[in-house]
């Protein structure tokens, strides 16, 4: 098992740019903080016995048959305000 | 009575005249879907947004005659053991108001208890619903994973969590429960066994010859003053002809860390859907995509809902899956496996609801590890997918309410019930 590299700063950061969640300066300091606390804890799974998962699954389907949708007017009740009606609004592509 | 803050949203509706639920007042999560009523989560994120159709319990509340009073204020997308974490601010204990109502279902066990409603509904994915019903004096069931159709439940963590009722009393939890229970084609993880219409029946109180287990993990170290309550209601049992034996299951121990494992990484995940654009609320449209979804993100989740979603996408990163996620996946395996074995020679597990007394407001917002650690006894079930009721011991009135929790075998429900109906007050 490869050993854990001790959370700093640089690591909350990376994750928080793979999570795609801005942090502030104060945030950073403190989830750094907060996280090699509750990341050591969960060391405590560094032993645990082997054992053999058995998942209880099994296909679910259902007949092919047309229903109604939502109606669009209802689906695009939540859009921003500014957007034109029955589009979603996103940032330029550049 | 002061403002408690159960309700994110009040709503004037009226029921039918006919069904099971005829003339009964019904508050609901504001996690949990409402045709044409904005629902939260608890968060900034969602506070305009408005469901375009009811979740299935809602249709069959609905369907059941109740009148719907409105939607309860909850820890953001239900991650907090406190009502804390909600942007709508804390909800108080209504027998103390300067406790915690208990999370993340709190607004609707605070209803409940203040009696703003007769019925209400939660979600447990951790603990959820029987954390604040006991730390509110009220029953809450946390049913059996698939028992429920979760189809319009606004995901938290999906593998873990059901929705179930909370009420007053075990009869009231079981009736609640024979209307919202049975499989739904919307719902693919819901199962046709233990359909709705009989629970209710096995709130009689009678339990001679019941065999309890009481996990010895889950009642060391804990605080006097929820162990003596706990303790009188065994002795209760007893009384009434239950055997109650002290059993081992050593997988508990690695509960707490295993469940936020799945948690976090079911979450951030799950959340990746708020982005400012399908959902959520924009930060403005400059910059690329990478830019205006981080910031709408920034500025839409509170810290709690950070953290976790943080955490989560640290345990999935390359190089860590094995360590956290798929060890994580072992130990839901080896409790599942432990709690089997325990149903071959005990019919209930007993333990305490919590291990301690409900928080002072505040006291656990500088301290997360600390308030994650406070979900050791609720946990396990919702890794083994089992059923659990949360219900009231005699507690103290200075020192606030303490809950009994039981625990039963998958779809084993009744027993709970029956277990749960001895030793109510």
């Amino acid at each position: 098992m490869s050993e854990r590299m001790e959370v700093d700063a640089e690591t909350v950061k990376h994750i928080s740019e793979l999570a795609k969640i801005d942090l502030d300066d104060d945030e950073v300091e403190i989830f750094t903080r907060q996280f090699k606390q509750i990341i050591s804890y969960f060391d405590i799974l560094d032993e645990v016995p082997e054992i053999e998962i058995q998942l209880d699954v099994k296909n679910v389907l259902r007949n092919d048959k047309k229903e109604n949708s939502l109606p669009r007017e209802e689906v695009f009740q939540n859009i921003d305000e500014t957007t034109k009606k029955d589009y979603f609004k996103g940032p330029k592509v550049r | 009575m002061k403002n408690i803050n159960s309700f994110i949203t009040r709503i004037d509706s009226k029921g039918s005249k006919k069904g099971p639920l005829r003339g009964c007042t019904v508050a609901i999560k504001d996690n949990i879907s409402t045709k044409g009523i904005r629902t939260t989560c608890g968060s900034a994120m969602l506070k305009d947004y408005i469901p375009p159709y009811d979740a299935t319990v809602v249709e069959k509340i609905k369907a059941a005659g109740a009148t719907i009073v409105g939607k309860t204020n909850m820890d953001e997308f239900g991650m907090g053991t406190t009502t804390e974490t909600s942007y709508f601010g804390p909800t108080l204990n209504p027998h103390n108001e300067d406790l915690v109502a208990g999370g993340s279902s709190g607004g609707s066990a605070a209803a409940v208890a203040s009696g703003e409603a007769m019925f209400s509904l939660g979600t447990d994915t951790g603990g959820s619903i029987r954390c604040p019903a006991a730390f509110c004096g009220v029953v809450g069931i946390k049913p059996t994973y698939g028992l429920v159709s979760r189809y319009g439940l606004i995901a938290y963590a999906n593998s873990l969590e059901q929705i179930g009722p909370i009420a007053r009393t075990v009869e009231d939890a079981a009736k609640l429960l024979d209307v919202i229970a049975g499989v739904d084609v919307k719902d693919s993880t819901s199962l046709d066994i233990g359909k709705g219409g009989k629970y209710a029946k096995y709130a009689s109180g009678e339990v001679d010859g019941m065999t309890v287990g009481v996990p010895v993990e889950l009642i060391k170290g804990m605080d006097k003053n929820v162990l003596e309550p706990f303790e009188s209601s065994m002795e209760q049992m007893k009384e009434k002809g239950c055997t109650i034996k002290e059993i081992t299951l050593p997988s508990l121990e690695k509960a707490v860390a295993a469940y936020y494992i799945i948690a976090m990484s079911e979450a951030s995940s799950n959340l990746a859907r708020y982005d400012g654009v399908r959902y959520g609320v924009a930060s403005g449209f400059g910059g690329d995509w990478n830019q205006m979804f981080s910031a709408s993100r920034e500025i839409g989740f509170g810290k709690e809902v950070k953290r976790r979603i943080l955490l989560g996408t640290y345990a999935l990163s390359a190089g860590y899956q094995d360590r956290y996620y798929a060890k994580a996946q072992r130990v839901k395996a080896w409790v599942r496996k432990e709690f089997e074995n325990a149903f071959k020679e005990i019919e209930v597990v007993a333990s305490p609801t919590m291990p301690v007394l409900p928080f002072k407001l505040g006291e656990g917002e500088k301290d997360p590890l600390k308030m994650y650690l406070s979900d050791s006894n609720t946990v396990p079930v919702n890794l083994a997918g089992l059923p659990a009721i949360s219900i009231p011991a005699e507690w103290d009135k200075d020192s606030g309410p303490v809950g009994v929790q039981f625990v039963g075998a998958r779809f084993q429900e009744k027993k709970l019930i029956r277990a749960a109906s001895s030793i109510e007050r």
